[in-house]
């Protein structure tokens, strides 16, 4: 808002204004998504645009944390830490059986 | 108690020669016996009755001896009673002559059985022990008991009863009569009857019936005010209590006081205790109530109070009075709400420290229990330490507590108007969150909000309470109405009162919302160090992002608001594609969708005579800086120029030409409906009496209101859907089998912490899981149902 101070000043500063209109804040709103079509993550049910079911308590009060979503080869999206998880015991795509490959993590 | 014989007894020097008949020794012992109960005892010789005892015994007469004694002791006794009661009783009209004369009879007869025992002792110990049979006083008291009291048994109850309610006339309680009262009370106690004394057995039901009677006829002259006649039972019952302590066992007062306390408040409670009851809830009276609550101790007493205060309560609550002469549904909600949360607080303040009676059976005790965790119980485990504080002493022990009682009181009362009390929670909460802007109202708000959610537990349809705060939040997040300090506080403690199953997509708005915050502060600075490098700081203004997960928020077709064709001006496009590109730097897989009727704008412009500060929805804003370069447009220029569509381009349109307080475009010609040649200019002649002017689009011919409530209300059933068919698979996969009124029993329960469910949404659920096959009917019995693995 300060920045809204200042320019009231400036015009009522300039005895002239050319410009009658002036724009002084615009509050843009819009809804982000994944790049491809996403939607639950099969390991914990949560919706992979929303944190993982064990960031999900803590997402409140810690803005920092970030629970990103990892695409394999295969295409198939799951939260980063569902899947890290899930390769300990096997190392495959719960989805397909193909082995995991990431192919790239999404913030 | 031989110790008045010992000075008699002699050296035994010629022995005089025993009687051999029985029947002499047996005239002889009769002599003495009279002598006894004459009272005659100087010239009773003991030696010499004691040696025929003995002799007696010897010559193994005892048992003779045992019953003749008892024969001479019914026909004395019998003599007595007759002489003394019988032939007198017209000289013993009055009753303390006969109670008084009847206290002396047996004290003397207790003396002189005492005596005879004395004399026979030697009967007593070689016969009546060996035999065990009943000594010689026990003999005969009951004898007495027998031939005395028992014939005398309804003069001795209505003298005794009539005795005491002398006292209670007298009004006196140290009196010579209670004494006697005492004495024979303790006789009638001393005398058995059967299994139980005499008194137990006939004098008390007779003498509780009269107190009955006495109090009944008294209580016809109480006062009719409430206070006095409250006093007069007050002291009556306290008169009563030191009265019989004077002269009866502790079990007996408690007896009688209770049945009079039966009398004098039962009889009275509806003249009485109750008018009274109510002025204490009414005034908030804690003295009153204190003394209303704790005249007996009596439970069943103490639940119809409890029960009178519960009904008292809802009573006054419905007759809060919703005010229809505020226009706004949302003023006429928070003006209501404001009442309950008053109320409740001044009922918490009077109630406190009270324990109230609970139905005393266990299962009800139970069924309140849940009543009272049901907000908190089942699926938040996590959360449940805080609200078990509370709740754990609201069930101790078949007690409730204050905070027990109005906690269901009030859900009782929210249940009654489920119709409305989730929605005009909600009004309260938005409107007070909303003053939470200033810095000042911040403490206020924090308490009016605490107040209000720990109501919001108690409502019967929480998921529908949610439903329409998070809509409302969602608007005021977006316009940022409010302080989001507040809005976290609150939502915190939705979350600890309702459970977190309820509120988890509340918190990803609100991280959506402080995220958002930081990437607009982020970018901004970054804007403001290329702006210093181009040196164009006209072209600045406080752009706000705001970057939302689509999941969480209550948008109902996000796709339809998303259109992105909109022409924007130079200005806030140049903008937008640097926000997009420093987004995308941030988080690179993720794509921006802009929902531009969500957004708004202010806007400065000099009018004629005043300079205004005009706040916009978007789509007003794009149509209004058109004008910046045009003085006079069609409306079909206005569409080409912005590419919003026709319908909604009409109804900005028609806001901004007709709306009575932010009529800043004009039209020609000046008529009430556009067609796409009228020609649209600005209104320089428009003015406001403040700088800030808010631009509202009318509602028009879309029925937005209104569809947004059955969106709500779809939203709501199909949540509430999925939740029972949760709920009936848990319940079934327990049960295997059940039948239909069990299963909507056990579901019912179920969701109780979320909503009451409604039939409708039982059945529907249960037609769904019926045809996807979780769940088969009977084919025999079509009420019976199967969980099918």
């Amino acid at each position: 808002m300060s920045n809204v101070d200042e320019m009231e000043v400036d015009q009522e500063g300039s005895v002239e204004t050319k410009k009658r209109f002036q724009i002084k804040k615009w509050t843009a709103v819009a809804f982000w998504s994944w790049d491809i079509a996403v939607d639950n993550c099969a390991i914990c049910r949560n919706h992979i645009m929303e944190p993982c079911i064990e960031c999900q308590p803590k997402a409140m009060s810690d803005t920092d944390n970030e629970c990103v979503a990892a695409w394999g080869v295969c295409n198939h999206a799951f939260h980063l830490h569902c899947i890290n998880k899930w390769i300990k015991t096997r190392d495959a795509c719960p989805l397909d059986n193909q082995k995991w490959q990431l192919a790239r993590c999404g913030r | 108690m031989m110790s008045f014989k010992r000075v008699k007894i002699k050296v035994p020097g010629k022995l005089q020669p025993t009687t051999e008949n029985f029947e002499d020794s047996w005239s002889i012992l009769q002599n003495v016996f009279d002598k006894v109960f004459k009272d005659d005892t100087q010239s009773i010789s003991f030696e010499k009755t004691y040696r025929i005892v003995y002799e007696i015994v010897r010559y193994r007469q005892e048992a003779e001896l045992y019953s003749k004694i008892k024969q001479y002791l019914i026909k004395k006794l019998e003599t007595i009673r007759v002489e003394t009661f019988d032939r007198k009783q017209h000289q013993l009209q009055d009753k303390w002559d006969f109670l008084e004369t009847l206290e002396k009879v047996w004290k003397d007869t207790n003396l002189h059985l005492e005596r005879i025992r004395d004399l026979t002792l030697y009967l007593e110990r070689s016969y009546c022990q060996r035999n065990r049979v009943p000594g010689i006083v026990e003999t005969g008291l009951e004898i007495f008991s027998d031939c005395v009291l028992s014939p005398l048994k309804d003069t001795v109850n209505k003298e005794y009863s009539e005795g005491v309610n002398d006292l209670r006339y007298t009004h006196v309680y140290d009196n010579p009569h209670t004494t006697t009262l005492e004495q024979l009370g303790s006789m009638m106690l001393t005398i058995l009857s059967g299994e139980d004394s005499f008194f137990v057995v006939f004098v008390q039901p007779y003498l509780l019936e009269e107190s009955t009677k006495y109090y009944s006829e008294l209580v016809r002259t109480i006062d009719t005010e409430p206070m006095q006649g409250f006093e007069r039972i007050e002291s009556l019952i306290e008169f009563e209590t030191k009265l019989d302590d004077k002269f009866l066992t502790s079990d007996s007062v408690t007896k009688i006081v209770k049945c009079i306390e039966k009398v004098l408040i039962w009889g009275n409670f509806d003249k009485i205790i109750a008018p009274l009851l109510s002025e204490s809830l009414i005034n908030f009276d804690n003295e009153l109530l204190n003394k209303l609550y704790y005249l007996t101790v009596d439970r069943k007493y103490r639940l119809k109070l409890r029960h009178a205060i519960q009904d008292m309560i809802i009573k006054n609550l419905s007759a809060i009075e919703l005010d229809e002469s505020e226009k706004k549904k949302s003023l006429i909600g928070t003006k209501w709400t404001t009442a309950i949360i008053e109320m409740f607080n001044k009922y918490t303040k009077l109630l406190e420290g009270f324990r109230f009676e609970v139905e005393s059976n266990t299962d009800d005790n139970n069924y309140i229990s849940d009543d009272n965790l049901s907000g908190s119980q089942g699926l938040n485990e996590n959360n449940n330490h805080n609200l078990n504080e509370d709740d754990s002493d609201t069930v101790s022990k078949g007690v409730l507590s204050a905070a027990g009682l109005l906690n269901e009181t009030f859900s009782n009362f929210f249940k009654e108007n489920a119709k409305f009390s989730s929605q005009y929670m909600c009004f309260y909460l938005d409107s007070h969150l909303k003053r939470t802007l200033e810095k000042t109202e911040i403490n206020n708000a924090r308490k009016d909000i605490l107040g209000c959610v720990k109501l919001a537990k108690l409502l019967p349809d929480k998921d529908e309470f949610t439903v329409i705060y998070k809509n409302q939040l969602s608007k005021r997040l977006i316009q940022q109405r409010s302080s989001l300090e507040m809005e976290k506080f609150s939502c915190r403690k939705i979350n600890e009162e309702t459970g977190s199953f309820l509120t988890h997509k509340l918190d990803t708005m609100l991280r959506d919302m402080t995220t958002s915050a930081d990437l607009s502060k982020n970018f901004n600075s970054a804007q403001n160090q290329k702006s210093t490098e181009t040196i164009d700081t006209e072209e600045n203004f406080n752009f706000v992002p705001e970057i939302l997960t689509m999941t969480s928020w209550p948008f109902q077709n996000i796709d339809s608001i998303t259109m992105d064709d909109l022409i924007l001006p130079q200005q806030l496009e140049t903008i937008k594609i640097s926000f997009e590109k420093f987004y995308n730097k941030k988080y690179n897989e993720r794509k921006l969708k802009w929902a531009h009727t969500l957004g708004s704008i202010e806007i400065g412009f000099q009018f004629e005579k005043t300079y205004h500060n005009l706040m916009m929805p978007f789509h007003s804003a794009l149509i209004f800086l058109l004008f910046e370069k045009h003085e006079e447009l069609t409306m079909e220029n206005i569409m080409e120029m912005t590419n919003i569509p026709e319908p909604e381009l009409n109804r900005q349109l028609l806001s901004l030409i007709m709306s009575s307080k932010s009529r800043i475009l004009k039209k020609t010609p000046n008529s009430k409906t556009i067609s796409k040649t009228d020609k649209f200019a600005i209104n320089y002649n428009f003015t406001s009496a403040t700088e800030n002017v808010k631009v509202q689009t009318i509602i028009g011919n879309i029925p937005s209101s209104r569809s947004e409530n059955s969106n709500q209300s779809n939203i709501l059933e199909r949540e509430r859907i999925n939740t029972t068919n949760a709920a009936i698979v848990r319940v079934m996969k327990r049960n295997k089998t059940l039948s239909h009124n069990e299963l909507l029993e056990a579901v019912t329960d179920e969701v109780k912490p979320i909503f009451s469910l409604p039939t409708s949404v039982f059945k529907k659920s249960l037609g769904y899981l019926i045809s996807k096959e979780y769940v088969q009917r009977n084919p025999d019995d079509p009420s019976i149902y199967h969980y099918i693995s």
